[in-house]
């Protein structure tokens, strides 16, 4: 009888096997079909970015962090935008889920656009920068901390306002709970787009304005993306860091609307580490050192 | 008597200290003990990270009118007042990787092993190393900040200290005891890191207190001895050189005994845990006292009862 139920067993763990396999190469199929899909308007859209700038500490101990605003195309001067509107989102912990942001001034300096964000405690900045050229919306997106620790805990509330709903912006929904984003995490996206614009299946991902991949949503509609370890930034030190930017695009009674976000991500902190390894060295140390302590002794023992 | 009360001291210290931030406990960044910082969930950081971190020397000194100049002195001022008010019962008494060495000595003793004893040529020769290592600390975020050095040596005495990967074990974190293949300074010191714990383990076994001679927070504590509330003290005329003083002793200080004319004899080494007036046979010789008042003075009688057992 248990001879029976064994073979049992084995039969339908090899059923589930080829079913599995099976629903594999189905799906390796459909993702090769959708890679191989001609490029859309994406990757030839000029696009709006946040660089990252200065950050520091102002004397009262608030924190600022300066983001430039740039363009991917040097033909495209951010003067001859019609407006630049910059917006944000302040929370004391990820994924909040309201878009009532206030107004950031644009600053205009040496021919260069930048906001510059400022904290006196520890909060999370979502920051939206939205302006419109010729028929064409662009949004640039970041998200990041900022450790203030000053005199004054907040700088009075700013009146807020509802984010423009044309705007496609970015959620990071199930990004790991921690103010060091770094390679290796699984970055979870979920893109709002304006009403009756249907929904973004694709993103593009841009590193150093180089487009290095493509990703897809996933049943529930969200994106995941895990950035790559990087040699350079394992070279770098604690504070280097590497600006990603994931694009979309979304068209609407004839109106291009393109998202840029710079999702900022230092090293990673646990990927390199080996435990076992570790555990090894200390053995053999603690065998070395007493066999030391042993040698050098006389004796061990009272008498 | 003052054993007992010193043992359970130092654990519901050691209690405090690990797992006291899970109780919301905050004491700061201001602490002149190894209250580690990378034990999750522990109440207060020892000062020594703060000194090698942003509220140390690498400061600026433009920025000295600042908020966070305010803050750098304000966190130096707490350690100071600190070590005026307790001195070094925070090494004795407080610290929680000096219980991790008591636990190590008591296992020792348990097991019948005798004590390892230094030569006094070696023992002189150990006590510099601590020195090395508060310059280390000092010298290197200052090079961090304003020579271009790597980022990777940061908090460079926390990278080497034996506390990091041990202490972080009690909430059964063992993930300082990897090897961090990062680059080459992460790995140097990772397993730099790991050699130094194993070998403080091994000291601690067989010799009290061993990583206390290596300690850059005592030079630190010494600094404000004369500022101390508390003073240790010895009536020299009374003494009658027996040595017990000398032979109790974990960090092995002669000073005690070998004083003849000072009255303060706290050392350098001194790790006050009160085991040389336990063992003095003589009445008023050696006397511990907060400002005027008398917390402890040797006794005959006290010493009779003490070691009657």
């Amino acid at each position: 009888m248990k001879f029976l139920i064994e073979i049992k067993k084995c039969f339908l763990s090899l059923l589930s096997h080829f079913f599995l396999t099976a629903v594999f190469l189905f799906q390796s199929v459909i993702s090769t079909a959708e890679l191989n899909l001609p490029d859309t308007d994406i990757q030839s859209n000029s696009y709006l970015y946040f660089q990252y700038d200065a950050k520091g500490k102002e004397a009262d101990g608030s924190a600022y962090q300066v983001l430039k605003i740039r363009t991917n195309n040097t033909a495209k001067n951010l003067s001859e935008f019609d407006s630049i509107e910059a917006y944000c989102r302040k929370s004391s912990r990820p994924g909040k889920q309201d878009y009532m942001a206030y107004r950031v001034p644009v600053e205009k300096l040496n021919n260069e656009y930048y906001v510059k964000i400022k904290s006196g405690n520890y909060s999370i900045f979502d920051v939206y920068v939205s302006g419109n050229y010729k028929n064409n919306t662009y949004v640039a997106q970041t998200v990041f901390y900022l450790f203030g620790d000053g005199l004054k805990g907040s700088t009075g509330k700013p009146g807020l306002v509802k984010l423009p709903e044309y705007l496609p912006v970015f959620e990071l929904t199930e990004s790991p709970q921690n103010y060091w984003p770094q390679t290796g995490n699984e970055f979870r996206f979920l893109c709002r787009v304006p009403e009756g614009s249907g929904s973004i299946k694709q993103m593009i991902v841009i590193i150093d304005n180089k487009k290095v991949s493509r990703i897809f949503t996933d049943r529930n509609g969200k994106f995941e993306y895990i950035p790559a370890h990087d040699i350079k930034l394992n070279k770098g030190g604690t504070s280097s860091y590497k600006e990603i930017i994931l694009l979309n695009s979304i068209n609407r009674n004839g109106k291009n609307y393109t998202a840029a976000f710079n999702l900022l991500v230092h090293r990673s902190r646990t990927a390199f580490l080996n435990v076992k390894n570790g555990a090894v060295l200390f053995t053999v140390s603690i065998i070395f050192f007493t066999a030391i302590v042993l040698i050098k002794r006389r004796t061990f023992k009272y008498k | 008597m003052i054993g007992r009360i010193r043992i359970v001291t130092q654990h519901l210290m050691f209690i405090f200290l690990i797992y006291g931030g899970r109780a919301g406990i905050k004491l700061g960044h201001s602490l002149p003990c190894f209250a580690c910082p990378y034990v999750s969930g522990c109440s207060g950081h020892c000062y020594l990270m703060a000194l090698q971190g942003k509220w140390g020397f690498e400061f600026a000194v433009a920025d000295l009118f600042s908020y966070e100049g305010f803050r750098v002195l304000l966190y130096f001022a707490i350690f100071i007042f600190l070590i005026i008010l307790l001195s070094k019962f925070w090494c004795g008494w407080i610290c929680p990787f000096g219980t991790f060495q008591d636990w190590l000595a008591i296992l020792r003793k348990k097991t019948g092993i005798r004590e390892s004893e230094f030569s006094w040529k070696t023992r002189d020769g150990l006590k510099k190393v601590k020195y090395v290592l508060l310059a280390f600390l000092i010298i290197i975020p200052v090079l961090i900040t304003y020579a271009g050095l790597h980022s990777d040596f940061s908090l460079p005495f926390c990278q080497i200290c034996p506390a990091k990967p041990i202490m972080p074990l009690f909430t059964g974190n063992v993930d300082h005891f990897a090897l961090d293949y990062t680059n080459v300074i992460t790995g140097t010191f990772s397993a730099l890191s790991i050699i130094i714990a194993a070998a403080i383990i091994v000291g601690s076994f067989f010799k009290d207190r061993f990583f206390c001679l290596f300690c850059p927070m005592l030079p630190l504590i010494q600094l404000f001895k004369k500022i101390s509330l508390l003073r240790f003290e010895k009536e020299a005329d009374l003494c009658s050189g027996c040595g017990n003083c000398h032979r109790m002793c974990p960090v092995d200080i002669r000073k005690v005994s070998d004083e003849r004319s000072n009255k303060a004899v706290m050392d350098e080494d001194c790790i006050l845990c009160m085991k040389c007036q336990e063992s003095c046979p003589e009445d008023n010789v050696l006397s511990l006292k907060f400002l005027k008042y008398r917390i402890f003075l040797t006794s005959r009688k006290y010493f009779i009862r003490n070691n009657r057992s």
